[in-house]
């Protein structure tokens, strides 16, 4: 028997999902800004104590390694290096925008997954679903909001994550063809989803790596976030 | 008892070890990527402390021989400091109590920097004043006892280090500029005709703060006024001038503490003790009632939380980490 342990804090909302083999146990969601890194630890020690599962069981940790906000990422990556360190668990990184897609799952077809990157950028992947499955279709990038609106298809799906920016308008053109779910309206239990893209390669043993292995994919350079030189 | 400490304020990723109070190991990783901007670039600290920070903690351990079982505390860094820099090390640390339900404890990063001087000086005894000089604090606290302090003064504007760093930077020198600055002035071949620069009364607030941004912007004017190849000439003088003032006015602070509070035992902690014309100038004033860290523990490191957290944790006083970057003592 394998537990298999979700971590998502790539974006506003911080979810932990707990699987057994391929079987949902349980998630837990919290949406509060900034202040992932105050209720990690709870949040997980809660899910495993009411669930009898000791730290000591989970072995695989599924975890959102990007994109998404830098801080966030850090938090859940940094945390499940920790954790592994601790106690030799494997770990599988999931993208955001592959958990965002999820938003979808009861549709058939394209789906497309993107998030406000700032600056007039997003970041985007495509996937398909296919009885409920989700199948990725393109490589996680980041592109001007033209080129994200040029991409999509017109029978897509698209979830948009603004990642809790209220003045974002980068998905505001996103024409009435297409089923728009902009994650603030139509939430999904990211912690699960991370739990049960890694359940469904339990037994890929490339599909887990070490901890040390594990790298938050920023999708950009720190320069985005140096200030301009001054006096 | 083993303490593992975890330190990642600002541009040191530091993991240390320590049996009881003695330093099994202490590695520190210092940053070169932000000499390039002239000081630390917060996102680019807090990618390389990710990037450090396990393999760090993975040879630590490694030699010193000690397995994850053994250790009895996590003490790691959470105020003050950069948010996303110590948020890499509050999770981390974090992760590892979770995983292992080892006890945890979050340490003030000053509250380290003034723990630092009881490596050397086990003997020295509650109360005592301490003089916290880093790039990024200039303060004076009076310690009661452990996790008891009170602050008597700090600065107003920029940290002395932050000085020493800001005039390397008009005179040429490399990020950080307190070693070079140092040793330029230490090379004044004649003194007889020295140049004077102001030290800042600080009166409008009740306290024994320090201005240094006054001494900053004189150093500037200075400089302003005169030719590349005289500055070059004479930056000897004009490195003695400025640390001069700097060091008169940390000084002349911390004996107006001694005198308002009756102590006489004086601590000097922080980046800036490195410096060995300030710790002349104190043990002169102080009759060598001045107690500081050997070189390498006055800047950042993970041994000083790792101390802090074992008192803390033999005092009852340990506490779970939280964020908070803004915080002083
Ligand atoms: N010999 C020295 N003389 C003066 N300042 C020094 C000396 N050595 C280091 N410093 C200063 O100490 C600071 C770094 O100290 P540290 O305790 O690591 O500070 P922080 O964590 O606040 O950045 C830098 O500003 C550096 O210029």
């Amino acid at each position: 028997m394998s537990w298999v342990l979700g971590i998502d804090t790539s974006s506003v909302d911080m979810g932990i999902g707990l699987f057994k083999n391929e079987h949902a146990v349980a998630s837990y969601s919290r949406y509060v800004k900034n202040s992932h890194a105050e209720h990690i630890s709870q949040a997980v020690e809660h899910i495993l104590s009411v669930n009898n599962v000791l730290p000591s069981d989970i072995k695989h940790i599924a975890i959102t390694c990007g994109p998404g906000s830098f801080t966030g990422l850090r938090i859940g990556i940094a945390f499940a290096k920790g954790f592994s360190f601790a106690n030799g668990a494997l770990v599988h990184p999931v993208s955001s925008l592959h958990v965002l897609a999820h938003a979808a799952r009861t549709h058939t077809g394209s789906i497309t997954a993107a998030i406000d990157a700032r600056n007039g950028d997003v970041f985007q992947a495509t996937f398909e679903c296919i009885n409920g499955k989700i199948e990725r279709r393109s490589e996680d990038c980041v592109c001007s909001k033209d080129e994200f609106m040029q991409s999509i298809l017109p029978d897509s799906v698209i979830v948009t994550d603004t990642m809790g920016y209220a003045k974002s308008t980068v998905f505001t053109s996103i024409s009435s063809i297409n089923i728009h779910l902009p994650i603030e309206t139509f939430p999904i239990k990211r912690g699960y989803f991370c739990a049960s893209t890694g359940a469904s390669v339990l037994g890929d043993s490339s599909a887990w790596i070490n901890e040390i292995d594990l790298h938050p994919n920023y999708l950009r350079s720190s320069a985005a976030r140096i200030p301009s030189p001054k006096g | 008892m083993i303490t593992l400490g975890i330190e990642s304020s600002c541009d040191e990723t530091s993991i240390a070890l320590l049996e009881d109070e003695r330093i099994i190991r202490n590695k520190i990783f210092s940053q070169q990527e932000h000499s390039l901007f002239g000081g630390v670039v917060p996102e680019i600290a807090s990618r390389a402390h990710l990037d450090k920070i396990d393999r760090l903690t993975i040879s630590v351990l490694n030699e010193a021989s000690i397995k994850i079982g053994d250790i009895d505390l996590i003490s790691v860094t959470d105020s003050p400091g950069l948010a996303g820099a110590l948020l890499v090390g509050i999770s981390f640390a974090l992760g590892i109590h979770t995983a292992s339900g080892i006890p945890i404890t979050g340490i003030n990063h000053l509250e380290g920097h003034i723990c630092s001087v009881f490596f050397e000086h086990p003997q020295l005894r509650y109360p005592f004043l301490a003089l916290v000089v880093s790039g990024g604090h200039t303060a004076i606290y009076k310690i009661i006892a452990t996790g008891q302090y009170e602050c008597l003064g700090e600065t107003v504007d920029d940290a002395a280090g932050e000085a020493f760093d800001k005039v390397g930077k008009l005179l040429g020198f490399a990020y950080p500029a307190g070693r070079a600055i140092e040793q330029t002035a230490a090379s004044v071949e004649n003194s007889s005709n020295p140049i004077s620069f102001p030290i800042a009364q600080v009166s409008k607030i009740p306290g024994l703060n320090f201005s240094f941004s006054g001494l900053k912007t004189a150093v500037k004017y200075y400089t302003s006024s005169k030719d590349d190849a005289f500055i070059l000439d004479n930056r000897p003088r004009i490195c003695a001038a400025f640390q001069n003032a700097v060091i008169e006015s940390l000084v002349n602070n911390l004996w107006k503490a001694s005198e308002q509070t009756g102590i006489s035992d004086v601590a000097l902690v922080g980046g800036v003790a490195c410096n060995g014309a300030l710790r002349s100038a104190l043990k002169n004033r102080f009759n060598n009632r001045v107690y500081f860290p050997i070189p390498s523990l006055c800047t950042d490191n993970a041994a000083m939380i790792a101390l802090a957290g074992y008192y803390r944790n033999q005092n009852g006083l340990s506490r779970f980490p939280r964020l908070d970057p803004s915080s002083s003592l």
